[in-house]
């Protein structure tokens, strides 16, 4: 595998991460009930 | 091999960014289980509810006690939701300690911001356990009634009484926060401590 078809492996895996981070902070932020 | 270099920095920050995301929301349950049940803070907490919490802390600032779950700090008042960004929020629709009626403290069981974990161990705490609250300077001690998990749309709990109520609530569970687990108190009575 190429070092160019490498990194933009990582780097889809690295925004996807940074994504499930902010979901994951929204879900617990979600108490009033109403 | 300058990309090369990119990629490795790329695939730490990836190994970091997830180890947080896994790890973080587990380290609120290992303290506790270092700290234990029945542990020297847990005995500090209950006797600083026995005694006032007013006595043992700055009588300007209202604070929460629950010994149980090892948790002793301060109740914000706000307007909005993002008064839970300090931490405990007493919901302004609802009573205070002084006035009687039903007083609702929420939480968040878990962020990944600060502060983290405020009522992460309110599963802890079971029918019986003492409650204090330091309210305008003057304490509260309560005793759990009643410990249940509703829907997250469940207006009841927050629905005024007329005895002088205690209701403490936060997500549930833990990792999948569909529904709300509710903690309910009231006023300690001197049967609770025969």
């Amino acid at each position: 595998m190429s070092e160019k078809v490498r990194f933009y492996i990582l780097f889809t895996v690295l925004v996807a991460s940074l994504a499930l981070l902010c979901y994951a902070n929204t879900l617990a932020n979600n108490v009033p009930i109403q | 091999m300058k990309l090369a270099r990119v990629n490795t920095i790329l695939l730490i920050a990836i190994v970091l960014i997830n180890g947080y995301i896994i790890v973080l929301p587990l380290l609120p349950g290992l303290f506790f289980s270092a700290a234990g049940r029945n542990s020297v803070t847990h005995s500090a907490l209950e006797a600083k509810v026995q005694a006032g919490v007013a006595l043992q802390n700055n009588t300007q600032e209202n604070r929460l006690v629950i010994p149980s779950m090892l948790l002793d700090e301060p109740i914000n008042d706000g307007h909005t939701i993002a008064t839970l960004r300090k931490g405990l929020w007493r919901r302004p629709q609802t009573s205070t300690p002084g006035d009687g009626g039903n007083t609702v403290i929420v939480g968040h069981r878990f962020t990944y911001t600060q502060p983290q974990g405020t009522l992460y161990h309110l599963d802890k705490v079971q029918v019986g356990d003492p409650i204090g609250i330091t309210w305008n300077g003057k304490s509260y001690v309560y005793t759990v009634r009643e410990t249940k998990v509703v829907s997250p749309n469940d207006t009841s709990v927050e629905a005024p009484t007329t005895a002088p109520t205690l209701t403490i609530y936060t997500c549930t569970p833990l990792w999948l926060p569909k529904d709300r687990l509710v903690v309910i108190a009231t006023p300690e009575t001197p049967e609770d401590n025969s």
